[in-house]
C-alpha cells in the first residue's frame, strides 16, 4: 500500500438519551476526534487514518453502537504523505 | 506531509461536517480550513440515485481527488451517503475502456471473432453501415436503441431527435421502463401529467409516513436522513413500513408491517373502504376537483401473445375505463374488509388499521412513499392509481405534508427519460407519438415536414428484447445501461437477441460490462463530470454541471458519439422520397446538419461556457449543451412544465419545474404555490381536461406466477446500499466492493433448515429458466418471513435475473422483479 492520510467527517446521529455514551465511545476510536455535539445529538466527528480501510472500520463501528440512529458522511480526501514514495509504490495500488 | 497540512485537510473536513448540521465550529479549525489548497471545487448531482443530492466534487492536477456533500443543496444539505462519499473513485476503476472493440477475424468485422480495437472512424462506419444496410432492405422498424434514466437531458433529448426524426423510427426507450413506466401510468392516468405534485420539503411538514414497500433505509439513504430527523423531532409524528420482508428500514418504523407479495392491492383498496365507511371522505374536495372510473379487468401479464396467461386474460393490456359514481366505488371497494385485508396480506389487522386511521384522520398530515415495489409490480399502474385513490379521497394532496411521493430509482428517469420523452410511445413534455397534434408540435420546432415522426409507438425495452430474439430488430444500440444483467429471462430472451446471426449490437459503456462483452461493437464512454451534464430528481428538480476533469484518452461522451454518428446519414439515405419531397432542400444533407446544426442547436458560440473545459462544444464548435437544452425547453414553457433558461441551472442548486418568472413550484396543483392554478380555483388537476382527478375502482387480482409444489419459495430482487444497480460503478471502487463483495439470498432460518442447509451454505436457486449458485444469509439486514426471499442483483457473477419471468405490468411494460416462486437447494 501506498503512504496516504485518509481524512473523513461524517454526522453521527445519536438517540438524546445515548450521547453521553455515545461521546464516550467515540472518544475512544482511534484517529476520532468529536468537533461538536449539537442539541439534537448530532456529533461533527472528524475520522483519520493511513487507509480508507481503517477509516470504513471505524464507520462500521460507529453505526454499530447502541443508540446510533444514523450516520451520514460529509468529507472524504486523500492526501499522498510523500509524493515521491508514492509513486514509486504506485503499482501496489488496487 | 506537515502537521500543519493534516491540521488543515482535517478542519475542512470538519467544517463541512458542521455546517451540514448547522453549528459552529472555533474559530482557529475555521481559520485553518481558510487557508489556500491547490483544489479546485465546483458543484455536480450524485451520479447515482434519484434523490439528486448535489455534491462538491475537487480535482487537482486532472484527477477528482475529494468529494464532499453540498451544503448549499436543499436536497442533502452537505450530507452524503456511502455511495455519494465514493464517487471520486468511479471513473478511476483499472479496466476502463479507452478504445472502441469491434469483433473481427482476420481485421474484418465477424459475429463471432475476437474483440479487437479498432479507431473510432472504423468503429462508426461499419455501425452506419449495418444501420444503412438495415434500413434499406427492412426498413426503420428494424433498428433501435436502449437508453437510460442515467442519461443526460441532452443525451436523451439528442438520441430521441436522432430516432424519432432522424431514422423515422421510434423504437427507442430507455431502461426508466425497468423503474418508473408503471409511476409514470399512474401519474398519466389519474392526472393526465407526469411526476408528483409535492416535494422533498413535505418530509420536515408530514405527521405520518406510510413506506409501500420502499427500503429507504438503503435506497434513499439521504431521504430517510431527512424522515429520521422529523420522526425524532416530533415524538408525535409516526412511520408505518410495508414490505414483504424485514428490512433496515423497519428499525425506525412505529407500525411494522410484513405483507404477502401482491397482496398490497388488497390493503390499498381496504384503506379507500376505510375512509368511506368512517365517513372520513373529505366531500367538498371529492366532488370539486375528482371523478370515478371503473378500469377493465383480468389485462394478463404483458407475456408474448401465445404464452397461456396471455390466452386466457380477457382483456390482455386494456387501460379502458367507464365513468361511474362515487357510490357505484363505494360499493367496489366495500368488499375490503379489514377481514379480508388481513387474511390476504398476513399483517395483523391492528395494524392496518392503524395505518388507516393515519391515511382516515383529517388533522393527519400523511406523505406516502413508494418504488420499486409498487412500480415493479403487476399491476403496478393500478398499484399507483389506488395510492392517489386515498390520497384523493381526503383531499390529503399537494399541500404540505400531504404527499403521495413516487420515489425515483435513477439520477434523471423524470428529467431525461420521462420529461424529454425517451420512451417508445413518447414525445417531450408528455406528449405522445399517437397523437397528431403532439407530432404537429414536435415537427414544427424540429423544423421538419409533416409526417416525419412514425404515428406508431416503438418496441418498449422488454418488447425489443422479443424481436432482437425473433429477428425483426437488426440493429441495436445500447447506452449508458446494463440490460444483460438487470433485465428480466436473461437466457431465454435477451442473450438469444444479442446473438442472433442476423444483428448488430452496439454497447456504449465506460466499463466491459456483461452487456458490452455480449455485443458486436464496444464504444468506451466519458461519464459524469468528465461532460457537461443536466438531470431531473424526482421531485422535479433540474440541476446541472460543468465538465470538471478530462476523459480518459479514447473515451467519448454519449452526446458526443450519437451527435457524430448522425453525420454519416444523408437524408437521402434514410427518409423515403415522398417526405424528403415536402422538405427537398433537405435531401442532400446529413441528419447531424438537420437535427443538430439547424439554426438552433448551433447558435450559442462555445465561448459562453464559463467552464475550462467542454469537449462537445470544443468537437462541434458552439455550445452544444446549451444549444440543445434551450431547443428541447421550448416543448416545455407555457404548457405546465416550464424550465428556466439553461445559464440560471449552472449558477443555483436546481430548481423545481414549472419555473415561472424565475419561481420555482413546490406544489402542483395548488392555489398559492402553482402559478397554473388560477385564483379561487383552489385546486386545479389540469392535466386532466376538466381539472379533475380520477379515483379509479380497481380490484386485486393475483401475479403472475405463485410458488407451487416444485418451485415453492416468492423470490424478489433488488439492490443494496452499498451498490449501484448492477455494481458496473460501485464493483469497481474497492471500499464498496470489499463493503459488500458478493450476492446472497437472504432467507428465514426455517426454511434453510427445511431446505437442509445454513447460514454460509452454498445453494442453487433456480426456476424454471435458469440457476445461479450463492451463499444463505439467515441473519443480515433483510429478514424475510417464511416463503419468501430476496436476492440483489449487483453481482455480476450471480445473475439472479436470468431466474425471473419478463412479466410485465399489461399497461406500462414494467417488468416484476419482485415476485419470482424459485427453489432453493444444497449445492
Amino acid at each position: 500500500m501506498s503512504k496516504e492520510f485518509h481524512i473523513t467527517s461524517l454526522v453521527v446521529h445519536a438517540a438524546s438519551k445515548s450521547v453521553a455514551d455515545i461521546t464516550q465511545r467515540l472518544s475512544a476510536l482511534e484517529g476520532a476526534e468529536i468537533h461538536a455535539v449539537t442539541d439534537e445529538g448530532k456529533f461533527v466527528v472528524t475520522l483519520e487514518g493511513e487507509t480508507q480501510r481503517s477509516i470504513l472500520d471505524n464507520v462500521e463501528a460507529i453505526n454499530a453502537f447502541e443508540g446510533v440512529i444514523n450516520s451520514s458522511l460529509i468529507y472524504h480526501q486523500v492526501d499522498p504523505i510523500d509524493p515521491v514514495e508514492q509513486k514509486s509504490e504506485e503499482h501496489h495500488e488496487h | 506531509m506537515s502537521i500543519s497540512r493534516r491540521e488543515f485537510l482535517k478542519a475542512n473536513a470538519a467544517v463541512a461536517a458542521a455546517t451540514a448540521v448547522g453549528v459552529t465550529l472555533p474559530v482557529k479549525i475555521v481559520e485553518a480550513a481558510e487557508q489556500k489548497d491547490s483544489i479546485k471545487w465546483d458543484k455536480a448531482p450524485c451520479r447515482f440515485c434519484g434523490v439528486g443530492c448535489s455534491v462538491l466534487v475537487g480535482t487537482e492536477n486532472g484527477k477528482v481527488v475529494a468529494t464532499q456533500g453540498d451544503p448549499e443543496s436543499p436536497v442533502n444539505k452537505g450530507l452524503n451517503c456511502i455511495k455519494g462519499y465514493f464517487l471520486s473513485k468511479i471513473m478511476y476503476g483499472k479496466d476502463r475502456l479507452t478504445t472502441p472493440l469491434l469483433r473481427m477475424t482476420d481485421g474484418k468485422y465477424d459475429k463471432e471473432g475476437e474483440f479487437t480495437p479498432v479507431s473510432w472512424d472504423t468503429a462508426l462506419d461499419t455501425m452506419a453501415d449495418k444501420w444503412k444496410h438495415t434500413l434499406k432492405t427492412k426498413g426503420p422498424t428494424a433498428v433501435g436503441m436502449f437508453g437510460s434514466g442515467q442519461w443526460t437531458i441532452w443525451e436523451g433529448y439528442a438520441a430521441s431527435k436522432l430516432h424519432k426524426a432522424g431514422f423515422l423510427t421510434n423504437n427507442i426507450d430507455p431502461n426508466a421502463r425497468h423503474c418508473m413506466a408503471s409511476a409514470v401510468g399512474g401519474f398519466m392516468r389519474t392526472f393526465g401529467i407526469d411526476e408528483p405534485m409535492g416535494c422533498y420539503d413535505d418530509l420536515e411538514a408530514a405527521d405520518e409516513f406510510v413506506l409501500w414497500g420502499a427500503n429507504m433505509a438503503e435506497m434513499h439513504p439521504i431521504l430517510w436522513a431527512r424522515l429520521s430527523d422529523r420522526r425524532l423531532s416530533s415524538p408525535t409524528s409516526r412511520v408505518h413500513v410495508l414490505s414483504t420482508y424485514q428490512n433496515r428500514s423497519f428499525d425506525l418504523a412505529d407500525n411494522a408491517m410484513v405483507f404477502r407479495p401482491q397482496s398490497d392491492l388488497a390493503i390499498l383498496n381496504y384503506i379507500a373502504n376505510y375512509i368511506i365507511q368512517n365517513d372520513a371522505v373529505n366531500k367538498d374536495f371529492v366532488t370539486k376537483h375528482t371523478k370515478f372510473a371503473l378500469g377493465t379487468t383480468d389485462i394478463g401479464y404483458g407475456l408474448r401473445p401465445e404464452h397461456p396467461l396471455e390466452q386466457k386474460a380477457k382483456n390482455p393490456g386494456s387501460g379502458k375505463s367507464a365513468p361511474i359514481s362515487f357510490d357505484e366505488y363505494a360499493k367496489f371497494v366495500s368488499t375490503y374488509t379489514l377481514e379480508y385485508a388481513a387474511e390476504m396480506s398476513g399483517v395483523e389487522p391492528e395494524k392496518l388499521e392503524l395505518m388507516a386511521k393515519a391515511y382516515a384522520d383529517p388533522k393527519v398530515k400523511v406523505m406516502s412513499l413508494w418504488t420499486m415495489g409498487i412500480n415493479q409490480h403487476v399491476r403496478g399502474v393500478w398499484a399507483n392509481n389506488m395510492l392517489y385513490n386515498i390520497h384523493l379521497l381526503t383531499g390529503k394532496i399537494a399541500t404540505p405534508g400531504n404527499s403521495p411521493f413516487s420515489l425515483t430509482g435513477q439520477p434523471s428517469a423524470c428529467g431525461t427519460a420521462r420529461e424529454v420523452g425517451t420512451f417508445s410511445h413518447r414525445l417531450p413534455a408528455d406528449m405522445v407519438v399517437k397523437n397528431p397534434k403532439h407530432r404537429k408540435i414536435t415537427e414544427d420546432l424540429w423544423q421538419l415536414p409533416e409526417g416525419t415522426i412514425p404515428p406508431k409507438p416503438g418496441y418498449h425495452a422488454v418488447l425489443q428484447t422479443r424481436m432482437l430474439k425473433d429477428g425483426k430488430l437488426n440493429c441495436y444500440w445500447n447506452m449508458c445501461t446494463n440490460n444483460m444483467q438487470a433485465g428480466a429471462n436473461i437466457n431465454e430472451e435477451i442473450y438469444p437477441g444479442f446473438r442472433n446471426p442476423e444483428n448488430f449490437i452496439v454497447v456504449s459503456d465506460p466499463y466491459p460490462t456483461v452487456t458490452a462483452m455480449a455485443a458486436d461493437l464496444i464504444l468506451p464512454t466519458a461519464m459524469w463530470v468528465e461532460k457537461e451534464g443536466a438531470y431531473g430528481n424526482a421531485e422535479r428538480r433540474t440541476h446541472m454541471w460543468h465538465q470538471q476533469v478530462k476523459p480518459p484518452e479514447g473515451a467519448k461522451s454519449d452526446l458526443w458519439q450519437l451527435m457524430e454518428f448522425s453525420k454519416r446519414f444523408k437524408v437521402s439515405e434514410v427518409w423515403p422520397a415522398e417526405l424528403i419531397a415536402k422538405k427537398p432542400e433537405y435531401a442532400d444533407k446529413t441528419l447531424y446538419e438537420v437535427l443538430f446544426a439547424n439554426g438552433v442547436v448551433d447558435k450559442f458560440p462555445a465561448d459562453e461556457c464559463k467552464a475550462d473545459l467542454n469537449d462537445e462544444s470544443d468537437a462541434f464548435g458552439y455550445y452544444v449543451q446549451k444549444g440543445l437544452f434551450e431547443e428541447y425547453a421550448q416543448f416545455g414553457r407555457g404548457h405546465g412544465h416550464d424550465l428556466a433558461d439553461f445559464d440560471t441551472y449552472h449558477e443555483n442548486r436546481g430548481a423545481r419545474w414549472p419555473v415561472v418568472n424565475g419561481k420555482e413550484t413546490l406544489r402542483r396543483f395548488v392555489e398559492g404555490s402553482d402559478p397554473y392554478v388560477k385564483p379561487g380555483e383552489g385546486f386545479n388537476f389540469y392535466g386532466k381536461p376538466d381539472g379533475k382527478a380520477v379515483i379509479f375502482a380497481l380490484p386485486y387480482e393475483p401475479a403472475a406466477e405463485e410458488p407451487n409444489e416444485e418451485y415453492d419459495i416468492w423470490l424478489s430482487t433488488g439492490r443494496v446500499l452499498e451498490h449501484w444497480h448492477t455494481g458496473s460503478m460501485t464493483a469497481r471502487v474497492p471500499e464498496l466492493y470489499r463493503a459488500y463483495p458478493d450476492a446472497q439470498i437472504f432467507m428465514h432460518p426455517e426454511d434453510a433448515k427445511a431446505r437442509g442447509v445454513k447460514r454460509g451454505d452454498e445453494v442453487i436457486v433456480a426456476s424454471p429458466r435458469g440457476e445461479v449458485k450463492t451463499r444463505v444469509e439467515t441473519k443480515g439486514r433483510n429478514k424475510p418471513p417464511r416463503g419468501v426471499a430476496f436476492m440483489p442483483f449487483f453481482d455480476a457473477r450471480q445473475l439472479v435475473n436470468k431466474l425471473l419471468l419478463d412479466a410485465t405490468d399489461p399497461l406500462s411494460k414494467e417488468t416484476d422483479f419482485k415476485k419470482c416462486p424459485v427453489k432453493v437447494t444444497k449445492a
